[in-house]
C-alpha cells in the first residue's frame, strides 16, 4: 500500500482536487485522475515546468506523460515568462566551446543527476534540480538564458555531443569545462582557456601586433602581455590573463 | 517558506560561514590551513586571508565553495566504529578555527539532512554527494548521530577548484603588478560588456 507523509497527504489531497475540477471542465480520464494522485511529485515537477514557460510538449517528453494530460497542466499554469523556441539542433552555440561557466556547471549537473537517479533520459527531475542549482548558484549568469536554452543543452547532454571534460595542459582547473565532442576527441584536449593563452601571447612565430585581437587595442594590453612573455609570468599573472580569455572567448571577441 | 528562497539562504549561510573559518584559519596558520582546506596555490591562500568582511558574503554568493566527501564508506553503523577507533575528540586541543570548522560540519549536515528529505536531487548537487544510495543514508540519518558525523568530517572540508578559481579571477588585484591588474580587469570588462 502507497504510504504517504502528511505533506505528502496534503498534496495528493490538492492534486486530487485540482484534477477533479479538470476532470470536470475538460473531461479528464480516469487513469490520468490516477496518475496524478500516485505520483504528486511529479505533478509539482510538472507545474514548475509548465511555470518556466515550457509547452505541452516538452512537458510531455520529460515527464513521460500523455500530451493531453500534459496541455492541460501547460495551460493551467501561472507563467512567468516564456520558455522560448526550443531548437532541435543547438548548431553555433556548441560549435563555440561552452566556455560560459554557468552552462558548463549546468552540463556537469545533468550528468551527475542521470547518473543520480539512474535515469536514461532527461526527466523532469533530472532537468529541474539541474536547472535550479544553475540558476540559484549564478543568477546573474543565467538571467538572460531561457528554459529552452537549457533543455535544448540537456538534451545535446544525453546525445553525447556535449559533456564535460579535461584540459591536458591544466588538468586539475577545468574539470568542468565542456565542449562539443567534436572538438574534444575522447577525453582529452586543450581547453579554450590554454588556446586563448597560447593565441594571445606571443611567440617566436607571431609578433604581439599579430597575437593580441585588434579588439583589444584600446585596452592598452600590448606592454603588459609583452612584460609577461619577456620576463616569464607566475601562476597569479596566468590567471589574470586566463581571465582576459575567458571574457574574450565568451564574447567571441576572438 | 518558498524551497528555492530557502535554498539560497543555506546556501549563502554556510558559504559566509566556511569563509569566515577559512579566513581566520588562514591568518592564523596559513600552511596548515591551506592543507586542511585543500586551498591549491599557497599564494591564494594569502589573497583568501586578506578578503574583508564586506566581501564574505558576495563570495558565498558565487555558490557552494566547499565540498565535504560523501558519508558512504562511514555512515550509519561505520561512524561509532570509526571514531572509537580514533578515540574521542578533545576539543581542548583544537585551536579557535579549527572549532568554527567543526560547527561549519555540523551545520553543514542539519541542512543536507533536511535538503536530502526535500529534494534528494538537489541536495545531491548542493553537497557533493555522488549516489542516491549516500543520499538516502544522510536522510535516515538519526539527529543524534549527526554531531558525530560533523566530527569525522570536520577535517575533511576541501575547496571546490572552480571556486578557487573563480576567486582568482576576482581577486587578482589583491597583490598584484599592474600588469596583472591590468589584464585581469580587461577580462572582466569583456565579461561585463
Amino acid at each position: 500500500m502507497l504510504q504517504l507523509s502528511d505533506a505528502g497527504q496534503g498534496r495528493a489531497l490538492e492534486a486530487q482536487i485540482d484534477f477533479e475540477q479538470a476532470a470536470v471542465a475538460g473531461g479528464t480520464n480516469l487513469s490520468e485522475l490516477s496518475l496524478a494522485i500516485i505520483s504528486t511529485g511529479r505533478v509539482d515537477e510538472a507545474k514548475d515546468l509548465a511555470e518556466l514557460g515550457f509547452g505541452p510538449a516538452v512537458i510531455a517528453s520529460l515527464t513521460g506523460w500523455p500530451d493531453r494530460y500534459a496541455k492541460k497542466i501547460s495551460d493551467k499554469a501561472n507563467r512567468k515568462n516564456r520558455g522560448g523556441k526550443v531548437r532541435s539542433e543547438l548548431k553555433d552555440t556548441v560549435k563555440v566551446p561552452l566556455l560560459h561557466s554557468a552552462l558548463s556547471r549546468f552540463v556537469m549537473c545533468i550528468e551527475h543527476q542521470l547518473k543520480f537517479w539512474g535515469d536514461s533520459r532527461i526527466s523532469s527531475r533530472v532537468f529541474l534540480a539541474a536547472f535550479r542549482y544553475t540558476t540559484e548558484t549564478m543568477p546573474d549568469a543565467t538571467m538572460h538564458i531561457p528554459a529552452s536554452g537549457f533543455y535544448s543543452v540537456a538534451q545535446e547532454v544525453l546525445k553525447g555531443t556535449v559533456r564535460t571534460t579535461r584540459c591536458k595542459q591544466c588538468r586539475n582547473s577545468y574539470a568542468h569545462i565542456s565542449v562539443e565532442s567534436g572538438l574534444t576527441g575522447p577525453g582529452e584536449y586543450d581547453c579554450p582557456f590554454c588556446r586563448m593563452v597560447n593565441l594571445m601571447l606571443p611567440s617566436r612565430k607571431r609578433s604581439i601586433q599579430n597575437c593580441v585581437p585588434s579588439s583589444f587595442a584600446d585596452m592598452n594590453l600590448r606592454g603588459p602581455l609583452t612584460r609577461f612573455s619577456r620576463d616569464g609570468a607566475g601562476g597569479q599573472d596566468v590567471r589574470a590573463v586566463m581571465a582576459l580569455a575567458f571574457g574574450a572567448v565568451s564574447k567571441r571577441a576572438y | 517558506m518558498n524551497p528555492q528562497a530557502r535554498f539560497r539562504d543555506d546556501v549563502l549561510y554556510l558559504g559566509t560561514k566556511y569563509f569566515e573559518v577559512i579566513r581566520s584559519g588562514l591568518r592564523r596558520d596559513i600552511a596548515q590551513a591551506s592543507t586542511f582546506f585543500g586551498i591549491p596555490e599557497g599564494q591564494l591562500g594569502y589573497v583568501i586571508g586578506s578578503i574583508s568582511q564586506q566581501r564574505l558574503a558576495e563570495l558565498a554568493s558565487l555558490g557552494m565553495p566547499y565540498q565535504v566527501p560523501g558519508p558512504d564508506s562511514f555512515a550509519v553503523s561505520g561512524a561509532r566504529t570509526m571514531r572509537s577507533s580514533k578515540g574521542p575528540l578533545d576539543q581542548g586541543l583544537m585551536v579557535d578555527w579549527q572549532k568554527k570548522a567543526l560547527d561549519l560540519a555540523n551545520d553543514h549536515w542539519w541542512i543536507a539532512r533536511d535538503w536530502a528529505r526535500e529534494s534528494p536531487g538537489l541536495a545531491a548537487l548542493q553537497f557533493g554527494v555522488g549516489t542516491n544510495k549516500e543520499m538516502q543514508l544522510i536522510a535516515d540519518l538519526p539527529s543524534r548521530d549527526i554531531r558525530e558525523l560533523a566530527e569525522l568530517t570536520y577535517d575533511k572540508l576541501i575547496m571546490e577548484g572552480s571556486m578557487a578559481m573563480q576567486m582568482s579571477f576576482l581577486f587578482a588585484d589583491a597583490e598584484a603588478s599592474p600588469d596583472r591588474v591590468a589584464v585581469a580587469r580587461a577580462g572582466c570588462l569583456l565579461l561585463a560588456a
